[in-house]
């Protein structure tokens, strides 16, 4: 039995269609109730509904086999997993955006507003940047709208509410999208199992 | 009175199995004290887990630190010329734990071979690490790999060496997609790509899988990994060998430290690797020392992650007593602990509900078992 972590909401739907289209369907996880763990015995798998932020501590801990992850999360935490696949699912971009009508002083340190700290600072000190990182956990697109900070370091789908809030992308830095990752340990007492998961996905997702 | 094995958590039954299998292979006891010179590590940053380090100022002015490795004191105190060293420790080291931000005391239990390491040095020490997995009586599988096969494979596809840390850091995590595309982005061509990649699943059983990595071997530096593998596979005397020993190239230790074989081991229940190990010759020469090392580290804190059955209770048996005089308690609480059995003791109704095997009263009419808790 393979314990899947996957992650609630949109991503997670999309997720789990692809897998159900490929042997893995579990017919309990429409029913409508709260219930966080829905088991196929025949499917040989238990879906483990966790938040997205959570998959990859899951499956780092061992608590599930493997996992879809967003590659922002994995670039973020650096977990101690094998990153398997890239699912092509939930496309989109790590950028730095600013107000419209911004232009950078490079004589004082650059103030970045962003919920990802690490991959903010690693990108940074790539360019030799000096910056004072402000942690955000939401709503990060107000803080250079209420002078808190210069740039704000996030992800962008559609570009949709940085147009509707007046900001623009200065640089997109790394392509984001749905990730399968397995605990290494499982990877190895589990192998048969997550082999076959791996190259049935990789039957069906679009290649590069 | 002793305690029993029964009563022995893994962790304590597992040091002591391995101490007593160490030694009966010639391996001494080695004893260090739990300071360094930070120097040391600051010198060998690449070698250690972690940069971090706990250091502070000695009363004579010396940055010491707080040992977040053994084999490096190991090697540095090592007797130069001494023919063959083999020696064993159990100590404690001090690391960063990434998942907390904090440092953690971590406890460790090793077994350096140092000096003339040659083929059957090399089965001693897998074999023997293949016996301390088993020791803690769960499914256990030991990953080998030659850093040879690697390193020939990167110098044949002739790799520029700045993007040489992206690609080992991608097959790694065994991240084929990301390896293809970085090994495209660095010149090369679709076929040599494919050949990286092919890395990342040149995982399984042991024979099989050296098979599959003869047909990959491009060159004599590869052809030599591949050899030196199946002379070691041949020369560990374990009747379980062929289901417990698997291959898998895609492990990487740091390059400058190891040079051939080198290993992970696996435990059923326990998330990470329990145990790693390998070849660090190239350290040796760091020091200036003569021959050769092999070696590895069992954690033993990840032993606690295991269920203890033991664990689960307060205690064997649970006496109340009820209007007695104390030395009727204390006689019957050294009956049961005369026998080996643990006891606690009292007055009824006892606090809290312990958990116990058994639960007895003892009043004015005697001893007696009144139920199971």
């Amino acid at each position: 039995m393979l314990n899947i972590a996957l992650p609630k909401g949109r991503l997670g739907d999309k997720v789990y269609e692809l897998l159900a289209s490929v042997g893995y369907d579990c017919a309990a996880i429409y029913e409508d109730n709260r219930k966080l763990v829905f088991e196929s015995e025949s499917a040989g798998v238990r879906y483990l509904l966790v938040k997205p932020s959570d998959v990859a501590i899951y499956v780092e801990h061992g608590a599930a086999d493997v996992g879809i992850v967003g590659k922002d999360i994995l670039e973020e935490s650096r977990p101690e997993v094998y990153e398997l696949l890239n699912l092509g699912l939930g496309k989109c971009r790590m950028c730095v955006a600013a107000p419209e009508n911004y232009k950078e002083n490079t004589a004082r340190t650059l103030r970045v507003a962003t919920k990802f700290v690490s991959i903010a600072k690693n990108y940074y000190a790539g360019l030799g940047r000096d910056i004072e990182i402000i942690k955000l956990n939401g709503s990060i697109e107000l803080a250079p709208i209420l002078g808190l900070s210069d740039v704000i370091v996030d992800i962008v789908e559609s570009g949709n509410t940085l147009r509707e809030n007046h900001l623009k992308v200065l640089a997109e830095f790394m392509d984001i999208s749905a990730r399968f990752i397995a605990n290494p340990a499982s990877f190895r007492f589990k192998n048969a199992e997550i082999t076959a998961m791996t190259a049935r996905l990789e039957g069906v997702i679009p290649r590069d | 009175m002793e305690l029993s094995p029964g009563k022995l958590t893994t962790e304590e039954r597992v040091t002591l199995e391995l101490r007593g299998l160490y030694e009966r292979y010639g391996f001494r006891k080695y004893r260090m004290s739990r300071f360094e010179e930070y120097r040391l590590y600051l010198e060998n940053q690449s070698f250690l887990p972690s940069e971090q380090v706990i250091t502070f100022t000695d009363l004579d002015g010396r940055l010491l630190a707080l040992k977040p490795d053994v084999t490096l004191s190991i090697v540095k105190n090592a007797k130069d010329g001494e023919g063959v060293q083999r020696l064993y420790y159990i100590e404690n080291v001090y690391r960063a734990a990434r998942e907390s931000r904090g440092y953690r005391e971590i406890s460790q239990m090793g077994l350096e071979l140092l000096g003339c390491v040659d083929g059957y040095a090399k089965a001693q020490v897998v074999q023997l690490a293949l016996r301390s997995l088993g020791a803690v009586g769960r499914s256990c599988l030991l990953d080998l790999s030659h850093m040879g096969f690697v390193v020939g494979l990167l110098e044949g596809l002739q790799i520029p060496a700045e993007c040489g840390a992206g690609l080992l850091e991608c097959l790694r995590d065994k991240n084929a997609p990301e390896l293809r595309r970085r090994a495209l982005a660095a010149g090369l061509p679709q076929g040599d790509a494919d050949l990286l990649c092919g890395l990342t699943t040149l995982y399984g059983p042991f024979l099989p899988t050296l098979e599959r990595a003869a047909a990959m071997a491009r060159g004599r530096v590869m052809q030599e990994a591949l050899t030196q593998l199946r002379e070691l596979y041949d020369a560990i005397p374990d009747p379980e060998k062929a289901d417990r020993l698997r291959l898998d190239f895609s492990m990487i230790n740091d390059l400058s430290y190891y040079n051939g074989i080198i290993f992970q081991g696996f435990v059923e229940g326990v998330p990470h690797s329990l145990l790693a190990g390998g070849q660090y010759d190239r350290l040796m020469e760091r020091f200036g020392k003569r021959g050769g090392a092999m070696g590895f580290a069992l954690y033993l804190d990840e032993l606690r992650r295991l269920p203890d059955p033991e664990a689960d209770l307060d205690a064997d048996l649970l006496l109340e007593y009820r209007d007695v005089a104390p030395c009727q308690v204390a006689e019957a609480v050294e009956r049961y602990t005369a026998q080996g059995q643990s006891v606690l003791a009292y007055p009824a109704p006892a606090p809290g509900a312990p958990r116990c095997g058994k639960r007895l009263l003892l009043d004015q009419t005697g001893l007696r078992e009144v139920a199971s808790c």
